[in-house]
């Protein structure tokens, strides 16, 4: 057998490694958090911002994957854009059991009545729900049926981070520099994918 | 041959320090000498904060469990120090409590400046344990030691038009690293209705616990309303004005529509964003509800009779 496919296959496991240990990452912080009681006077509260924050962070990194890919394609990071993705889904579904469980305690009627009538929860949700149609369409199967609808439903990943840093505005009493620098970070993000998208527009053209 | 003794008293030339190198020399004594000092005392400046002696126990109290000292005084609302709950404690040691001046003004026959020192002269401290629940849905158990806001203004002669009162806290980014941020309109100012500063659970805490307040908790000198949300318990007073018309205090200007002047803990009135019904006691698990009047209905509700709270919250 080839050497040289031995070790470009090792690295890649080596890759994938490293890719899920960055994922987990932020469990071990928690971790570590909680074990040596650095979870403040209000842990619950914390937990709640940590894994709200940890899911934009996830989603900023799996939206930077392309650009990244386009500048660099010899680090064949593309296909570890799901991942990323997964791994926010992943955060975001802790930050809403925190919410629903911790926070208030499987109280339905409290949680009826917030998604009804509080917009940061609504529309925080609403981000959750993308990211639920997007982990569940994330697997090849799920590319294969879907065929040309798959690459527009996928792109409502940018829907879903507006509605996250919309959340985190809504929810802000007075400063808002944390929110403002998420919303520069996917404007950024944002723009990056829509000028590769006309670039690749306009070469189709030209075949 | 003549040998030349100079006495040693007689230095010579070369000898002398250049001025500038003395100063250097004796700047950085000066500056380890302090860092030294300051390495030395850091870890105990926590369990060393001044004991307050002399304060009358079980003046007001709660059969409600205390929130620990720690929670208490590492869990803080006060932009002036950062908008993190942590950031008070990190930041409150460039506050500079003693000397502490205060400005008494207004609607008032004899406007003054007066020293922390000398406004609490000769008023017995006593220990007053609230509940203190913050707009956010979330509450503590605290022992203040404090006294009756009441003491002061009585002293004062205010004339017909002092219909309200309204308190500063110290603006000097300096010492309030917070406030090089616009995250509020500096300086922060907060108000009350002459009968609610008045009520006899209104008071001015100048500690907690039985200690000196450290900054992150409005040193030296803060309001203490508990039936209202902690926001209007103004920290680190600079100034007590008495005006006639009810003053826009800086929570209304940064949110009309959020926060009211009145701004009573009311479990039947919501924040637009947030419901007020239930908080989270630090240090416990579940919610409780929230109280009318944080639980001081009986002593304050007459205060609001024929008064629609929902319109006046």
């Amino acid at each position: 057998m080839n050497i040289e496919k031995m070790s470009i296959k090792k690295r890649q496991i080596f890759k994938r490694i490293g890719i899920h240990f960055l994922g987990i990452a932020p469990l071990f912080v928690l971790a570590l958090r909680f074990l040596t009681d650095d979870m403040g006077a209000n842990p619950i509260e914390e937990l709640s911002h940590f894994t709200g924050s940890t899911t934009l962070v996830y989603l900023a990194l799996s939206l930077s994957i392309s650009p990244l890919h386009k500048t660099f394609p010899k680090l064949t990071l593309l296909q570890h854009r799901r991942t990323f993705g997964l791994y926010s889904f992943f955060y975001a579904t802790l930050h809403v059991f925190n919410y629903i469980a911790i926070d208030r305690g499987f109280l339905w009627g409290e949680i009826t009545e917030d998604i009804l009538k509080r917009r940061y929860i609504y529309v925080g949700l609403f981000g959750y729900a993308i990211l639920f149609v997007l982990a569940a369409t994330s697997s090849r199967a799920a590319i294969r049926k879907l065929r040309k609808y798959w690459k527009p439903l996928h792109r409502l990943v940018y829907v879903a981070a507006v509605a996250g840093v919309v959340h985190f505005f809504w929810l802000v009493k007075a400063d808002f520099k944390k929110p403002i620098v998420w919303a520069v970070i996917f404007t950024v993000l944002f723009l990056c994918r829509a000028v590769f998208i006309r670039n690749n527009q306009k070469s189709q053209k030209k075949d | 041959m003549l040998i030349k003794v100079t006495a040693p008293s007689q230095a010579q030339f070369s000898e002398i320090t250049p001025y500038h190198i003395f100063e250097s020399r004796r700047h950085f004594l000066q500056t380890s000498a302090t860092a030294a000092g300051a390495a030395l005392l850091l870890p105990w400046q926590q369990a060393l904060a001044e004991k307050i002696p002399n304060v009358r126990k079980g003046a007001i109290s709660l059969s409600d469990k205390l929130t620990p000292f720690k929670d208490v005084t590492t869990y803080n609302n006060f932009y002036e120090f950062g908008t993190q709950k942590s950031d008070p404690a990190e930041n409150g040691s460039t506050l500079v409590t003693h000397p502490w001046k205060i400005r008494i003004d207004g609607e008032i026959d004899k406007p003054l400046n007066i020293s922390l020192d000398e406004l609490i002269a000769g008023i017995p401290l006593e220990e007053r344990i609230y509940r203190l629940r913050c707009v956010e849905g979330w509450s503590m158990v605290i022992p203040w030691v404090g006294f009756p806001l009441s003491k002061i203004i009585q002293k004062l002669k205010l004339n017909s038009k002092a219909k309200f009162v309204t308190f500063t806290t110290l603006e000097d980014s300096k010492q309030m690293p917070g406030q090089k941020s616009k995250s509020l309109d500096w300086p922060y100012i907060e108000g009350l209705r002459i009968d609610e500063a008045m009520n006899p659970l209104t008071i001015l805490a100048v500690g907690l616990y039985d200690q000196k307040l450290l900054a992150q908790n409005g040193a030296p000198i803060r309001l203490v309303v508990p039936w209202k949300y902690g926001f209007k318990s103004a920290k680190s007073i600079v100034r007590i004005n008495f005006v006639e018309k009810q003053p826009e205090t800086t929570w209304m200007k940064s949110g009309p529509a959020e926060y009211g002047f009145y701004s009573n803990v009311n479990p039947l009135v919501d924040h637009p964003r947030w419901s007020q019904s239930s908080e989270r006691r630090i240090g416990e698990f579940l919610r409780r509800k929230t109280l009318m009047f944080n639980g001081y209905s009986e002593e304050v509700a007459s205060l609001y009779k024929n008064m629609d709270l929902k319109v006046n919250f």
